[in-house]
């Protein structure tokens, strides 16, 4: 929907409001005009609730030398509306989800969130960027901040939070300026791959888009709208909505696989911890662009404290959720260089697919004294090795279940490494517990330690795994005899292969 | 992480120490937005001037760039015939735009005023 338009030499963009019935979509609308100075249009209301949008324009900042235009557009929330929710939603270049923070409001937006996942999936890329603003903080019963993102893990959607009070519009243009830096995110990414359009915008006003609305919807929606207009709880509307949205998604486009990047120079050892990339990194220096800065934004606002590791490397963990690390070898003295070289490796994450975990991003961040380094920020999921340990606690049962899962999931991961840009290490540790797919969740090799992919052929994908699993079955091996029992009554698919490289391991120890 | 309302209150504070206050507001550079802003004269198109001079802090920043300059900007000073302009970093994605009557104040009063109401702000 990013639009140059050669008539007012401005890149216009739309950001959405959406978010349950009441949850202040409206509010906020209103309380940004405010601060902004800015009329806001809103055509048919009936009882104080929002029918069509709320629409607000406001022209401010610069993108590559062009004002931005901002139409500010609100949904309306009542399930009766979904259709012309969904509607205004596609049109979007950043949404920005007013959430009552409330505890018992928290329920269902999980579903809602998926629901609003997979409206925005039919979008054209470059991805819609998606804020949370975690609103109602000034209410007694509203969540923590920690509970709030804990409900949006549920939803396992990339987002980046805000707290608000939308009634004195406390948090409210925050929000809107963080989301336009997302949407400036999608225009330069769609500048860049030759796809932003320099043409008149489609809807110039809210008065436009209210007769684009009533033209496609052909009187449809009147009916539900001045009949049906109802309070409609969040934990209602949410599966419906999630289920009609999700129909209608389509998949991502996947980039190319690219060639390798280059070996770099090193960096020149020092003892003061790098500076940590934060949301304010440039366009261009953060990929992937949108969902990058998303997560920038959220470890931004966590604990880090780095440490120097034996590689040379600088790592660390933001509020025991995310690892960031800056790899050995990867600083540079001038931007270019740098910016090459996120490049080339953002073309190896890019390329390696479904191999790799989808929650993680790079940035290319200054360093101090002018340089600069190159980042990765990957989330900490459970390991194989996690639930290992975890299993050496427990009952007979319970590590034979275990040691069955990581067995099939080591191995499905040997067969699914291989189809990565590079090669990932085989470990435990690397390896995700819970994915049916056992994607890697460890750190991406250095740039400068990048090797091709290798085939792991099954013989030799049991010899890591034998090696991997030795001190765990070290550490059960005074439950031997238990544990091989429950491993026999398992269904053969599921124990079988643990039971031969088990029996076999611990007869020769 | 100061609030639009925090943002104000040190807009306000400045503009209680500095004479000849015309207008102020702090700046996303990625973007060139307001974060907060005032502005006491209607013909001062504040959100025209914020964007723009984040264009002249971009610059500054490339130029220190070319001349392998090893530090950080702090302050960038503009003296027009009848006004006195400060951009002020406040951390490295957002800054201070600060405009004043030459003849209400000057330099020395300004900087320190700014500095006073600005530090540990963001």
């Amino acid at each position: 929907m990013v639009v140059l338009d050669p008539e007012s030499d401005c890149v216009v963009i739309r950001v959405v409001y959406d978010g349950p019935p009441e949850a202040g979509k409206t509010t906020s609308v209103r309380a940004l005009a405010g601060s902004l100075g800015r009329p806001v249009f809103t055509p048919g209301q009936i009882e104080g609730r929002t029918v069509y949008f709320d629409w607000l324009d406001y022209t401010g900042g610069l993108f590559e030398g062009h004002r931005i235009r901002c139409q500010v557009v609100s949904v309306p929330g009542q399930s009766s509306l979904a259709p012309r929710r969904r509607a205004l939603l596609r049109t979007a270049d950043v949404v920005v989800f007013v959430a009552d923070s409330r505890r018992e409001a928290l329920l269902g937006l999980p579903g809602y969130l998926q629901g609003l996942a997979g409206i925005l999936s039919g979008v054209d890329p470059p991805p819609v960027g998606l804020v949370v603003q975690a609103n109602k903080r000034d209410l007694p019963g509203a969540a923590p901040l920690d509970e709030v993102r804990r409900r949006l893990d549920d939803a396992a959607l990339r987002v980046g939070i805000v707290e608000s009070i939308a009634i004195d519009g406390s948090g409210v243009r925050e929000t809107f300026v963080f989301a336009v830096r997302l949407a400036l995110d999608r225009a330069r990414e769609q500048l860049r791959s030759g796809r932003l359009q320099s043409e008149r915008p489609r809807v110039g006003s809210g008065e436009e888009l209210l007769a684009e609305l009533k033209d496609a919807e052909g009187g449809a929606l009147d009916l539900a709208a001045a009949d049906g207009l109802r309070h409609t709880p969040l934990h209602e509307v949410g599966p419906s909505l999630a289920g009609q949205a999700l129909a209608d998604a389509l998949a991502h486009e996947q980039a190319a696989p690219r060639p390798m990047g280059r070996v770099w120079r090193p960096a020149p050892a020092e003892e003061q911890p790098p500076r940590a990339p934060d949301p304010a990194v440039a366009g261009g220096l953060i990929w992937p662009p949108v969902n990058g800065r998303l997560i920038l934004h959220e470890t931004a606002g966590l604990p880090l404290r780095l440490e120097r590791g034996a590689e040379g490397d600088w790592c660390g963990t933001a509020g025991g959720r995310w690892t960031v690390q800056a790899p050995a070898h990867a600083g540079f003295g001038d931007l270019e260089r740098g910016r090459t070289a996120l490049v080339d490796w953002a073309r190896i994450h890019s390329a390696s697919g479904d191999a790799l975990s989808s929650e993680r991003c790079i940035a290319l961040a200054e360093d101090h004294g002018g340089g600069w380094r190159l980042w990765q920020i990957v989330r900490e999921q459970e390991s194989l090795r996690d639930v290992l340990e975890r299993a050496e606690a427990g009952a007979p049962a319970e590590a034979a279940r275990a040691l069955a899962a990581c067995v099939d999931h080591f191995l499905e991961a040997a067969r699914f490494f291989p189809r990565a840009a590079c090669r990932l290490p085989l470990t435990l540790a690397g390896v995700a517990a819970s994915h049916p797919r056992a994607p890697f969740i460890g750190l991406m090799p250095a740039p400068a330690f990048v090797r091709p992919p290798e085939p792991c052929p099954e013989p030799l994908a049991r010899d890591l795994l034998a090696r991997e699993l030795g001190p765990h079955l070290a550490r059960l091996l005074g439950g031997r005899d238990a544990i091989l029992e429950a491993l026999a009554r398992l269904p053969l698919h599921e124990g079988g292969a643990a039971t031969d490289l088990l029996r076999e391991r611990w007869a020769t120890s | 992480m100061a609030t639009e309302r925090d943002l104000m209150d040190a807009i306000a504070r400045i503009e209680a120490d500095v004479g000849g206050f015309i207008a102020a507001s702090f700046v996303d550079l990625e973007s060139g937005m307001t974060l907060a802003a005032k502005s006491n004269r209607s013909d001062f198109d504040l959100s025209v001037a914020s964007a723009y001079n984040s264009e002249m802090v971009k610059q500054k920043l490339k130029i220190m760039k070319a001349l392998n300059l090893k530090t950080t900007l702090e302050d960038m000073l503009l003296t027009l015939g009848d006004q006195i302009h400060l951009i002020r970093m406040i951390t490295p994605g957002t800054f201070l735009y600060f405009a004043a009557d030459k003849g209400g104040t000057n330099l020395a009063i300004v900087r320190t005023a700014v500095t006073k109401h600005t530090t540990g702000l963001l």
